[in-house]
């Protein structure tokens, strides 16, 4: 799965710990996320995708 | 029980399986007579890492940042799953060659030690690839 976490955390001015500490989970989640190397429960990726004011489908999308 | 002294616990009984394995093959082989100075390393080495993890967790605690999400949670679901799966399979193979080791000592020392190294290399796999 690809994400634009990385890009929309940018927009934002957020570092990733910041982004951890709002979604509640740890940095090194993130950063699993960013390199696609994890993919999130649905509930996480609402919450991202809440964070950053865009749709779930524009922040995560099927490769 | 705190979750820092489950994985401090959990860390020295993987330690006490590789000290029993790695035993039980110099009274058997001599040939790790070495070692000892260096397991002694090891365990100074595990606790201070852990302590000052342990630290570390309670000044997240304070900071507002959780020790454990869903991430590190499966992560840990997947090192026990399949660390058991290989170590079940591990045993299955040592009994079914015991002829070919020269005394039970050997057997059990040598599945206790290829175990501890299973959980240990499977952390080190799944922490790589965690959806794989």
């Amino acid at each position: 799965m690809n994400n634009r976490i990385k890009e929309l955390r940018a927009r934002d001015n957020l570092t990733q710990s910041d982004l951890a500490k709002i979604v509640g989970v740890r940095r090194e989640t993130i950063v699993f996320l960013e390199k696609g190397k994890y993919n999130p429960s649905l509930k996480l990726a609402h919450e991202i995708s809440k964070i950053f004011k865009t749709p779930i489908e524009d922040v995560f999308n099927l490769k | 029980m705190n979750k820092q002294r489950i994985v401090l616990i959990s860390s020295y009984l993987i330690i006490l399986l590789l000290v029993s394995g790695l035993r039980y093959f110099e009274n058997q082989t001599g040939f790790f007579k070495w070692i000892d100075p260096l397991l002694l390393l090891l365990i100074v080495v595990i606790a201070f890492i852990y302590t000052m993890q342990s630290l570390k967790s309670k000044n997240k605690k304070k900071n507002g940042i959780p020790v454990d999400d869903e991430f590190s949670i499966l992560i840990k679901y997947k090192i026990g799953y399949y660390s058991y799966f290989a170590s079940a399979f591990l045993w299955y193979v040592l009994f079914v060659f015991k002829d070919r080791f020269p005394d039970i000592e050997t057997i059990l020392g040598g599945g206790v030690l290829i175990s501890s190294l299973i959980v240990i290399i499977t952390r080190i796999i799944i922490k790589h690839f965690p959806d794989e």
